[in-house]
């Protein structure tokens, strides 16, 4: 994909941030992602003669309340939380720029939908939105990934109506029209493949402030019920524990802060990348 | 019917909000034959652009009709229309908003062929016949627009609406981007195209110096509307309005102290 040789291949520019932010979440995801199928198979032994242990070498930073390794269980609860952060914003990234792209092609009307949705989403946070899809279909996953997805569509429908807007004012829009090229070949020829580098920026950055969202959803008990590991849910439970084992909270709440930094860093390094490339070329 | 595109009535006004609209074209009747160039002078800001852009089909005008070979332009990219839509091209104005950056030059030289009944074999020649003509080194084929130079651009620019074989080029302000040597170049490319191929050109300038060079007819407007339009020599060796008189003057003055 030729996107991706535009990231990878151009050491122009070495990037820090890119670097940096990268090794973050990889840090987190990949050992989490092993854990994660070793979990499928066999669930966390929950040892209650094992509870609140100080760090070993079988446990690198002590067990929980439940006797679970600590670190294990945040990084299994990291992969949960940014797989359903993802989604939800593929989703969004989807829907929202989908309606934001017709709004720019189509007419009036399309534009007036639009804008209602975004208005509309807009007014309401995530809380509320997940409180009351927890109350009407119940907590779950796809309950949690849906609440996001909705909180975070108006933002990708505005990017991509206006991102869309302005590629089709360009003059080469004009040219493919004399051209004979028809309405769907132009979209997916010119308007799409120049919104990517925009998008890209946009998604990652908002994965990361999906992931802050998802963690207080879960921390409420607005996200996926129970066996599921999710680090808000994690956070919230170790916090009993913050005045006789205090090391606990601070667990989840690195690695929250790690994928969260991690991701933004990615965005803004991928930015920086795109705008530079612009500006050479 | 002897004229390849017919200009009846043609009035155009852009809506200002709260329901007000401002005149942009006013009445516009003119035509252009087939192997004709036709100049359309006038200061900025007298709609030229504007103009182009109805005459080619990007937009309806408000009232009135422009017809090439008897369709209206502005339903030339409707489906029983669509094989005589490559036949109308144009050169735009600005070369950084004309190509699209992340296209290679052999993608943006496609597009226009796309509509027409050549081998690959047949096109890969124009193409590079059409290179060039343009003083475009064949490598260039392969590289994206954004790693040219805006002059380059506006000569792959010129490339495109050639390479298709069109029968009316509209050209706006086509070679006011590029530098002396170049200009020459692509304006004689134009006219040795009119000569093979019966090619029309609709020519908007500024440039009097250049409309003198190229056109048959020149059409003077001013405020949206036509206030003079005759054979070239006789405009400018005997303009009847004061406005046209000024125009030859200041362009005249301007070359004098350059």
């Amino acid at each position: 994909m030729n996107i991706l040789k535009r990231i990878t291949s151009d050491t122009r520019f070495p990037s820090l941030g890119l670097a940096l932010g990268s090794a973050c979440v990889l840090g987190v995801l990949v050992p989490g992602a092993v854990l994660w199928l070793a979990h499928l198979h066999a669930t966390f032994g929950i040892d209650i003669h094992a509870r609140l242990k100080p760090p070993t070498f079988a446990h690198w930073l002590g067990t929980d309340p439940l006797g679970r390794d600590t670190l294990a269980f945040s990084l299994v609860g990291a992969v949960n939380s940014y797989g359903i952060s993802y989604l939800s914003m593929v989703l969004a990234l989807g829907l929202g720029t989908g309606l934001g792209v017709l709004a720019a092609a189509a007419g009036q009307k399309t534009k007036i939908i639009a804008n209602g949705v975004v208005e509309l989403g807009i007014a309401f946070p995530p809380i509320i939105i997940a409180a009351l899809l927890v109350t009407l279909c119940g907590a779950g996953v796809v309950q949690e990934i849906c609440a996001l997805a909705i909180f975070f569509i108006p933002g990708f429908v505005r990017l991509g109506q206006q991102a869309a807007a302005n590629i089709y004012a360009q003059d080469y829009i004009a040219a493919a029209r004399l051209s004979a090229l028809t309405p769907w070949r132009i979209l997916l020829r010119h308007v799409l493949p120049n919104m990517v580098p925009g998008l890209l920026v946009q998604f990652s950055v908002n994965v990361a402030l999906a992931m802050l969202a998802e963690t207080g959803l879960s921390y409420l008990g607005l996200g996926a019920p129970p066996p599921l590991p999710e680090l808000g849910r994690i956070l919230a439970s170790y916090q009993v524990h913050i005045y006789d084992h205090p090391h606990l909270v601070a667990v989840p709440g690195v690695v929250v802060v790690l994928l969260v930094l991690g991701t933004n860093m990615v965005g803004d390094g991928l930015r920086d990348r795109f705008a530079r490339q612009e500006h050479i070329s | 019917m002897t004229e390849l595109l017919a200009v009846q009535n043609v009035s155009f006004s852009r809506s200002g909000g709260r329901g007000n609209t401002r005149p942009i074209l006013k009445g516009l009747n003119f035509e252009v034959k087939p192997g004709e160039t036709v100049a359309i002078v006038g200061q900025s800001g007298t709609g030229k652009t504007t103009l182009a852009h109805i005459l080619a089909g990007l937009m309806p005008p408000t009232s009135g009709s422009v017809r090439y070979k008897g369709v209206e332009t502005q339903h030339l990219a409707h489906r029983q229309n669509r094989s005589l839509r490559p036949d109308l091209q144009m050169i735009f104005q600005d070369p950084y908003s004309s190509l699209d950056p992340r296209q290679t030059v052999s993608a943006i030289m496609d597009e226009p062929l796309w509509a027409r009944a050549l081998d690959d074999g047949q096109k890969q020649k124009r193409v590079s016949d059409m290179l060039h003509a343009l003083a475009l080194p064949p490598e260039s084929l392969g590289r994206r627009a954004h790693e040219f130079s805006g002059g380059q651009r506006q000569r792959i620019a010129i490339a495109r609406a050639l390479v298709g074989y069109p029968s009316l080029v509209i050209a706006d302000e086509a070679v006011s981007a590029l530098d002396a040597s170049a200009q020459a170049r692509v304006l004689n490319l134009l006219l040795e195209q009119q000569q093979q191929t019966g090619l029309s050109l609709v020519f908007i300038s500024h440039d009097m110096a250049v409309v003198q060079h190229m056109a048959h007819r020149v059409i003077v407007l001013a405020d949206g509307a036509i206030v003079e339009e005759g054979p070239t020599g006789q405009v400018f060796a005997n303009p009847r309005s004061a406005h046209t008189a000024a125009l030859i003057q200041k362009d005249l003055w301007k070359d004098t102290n350059v």
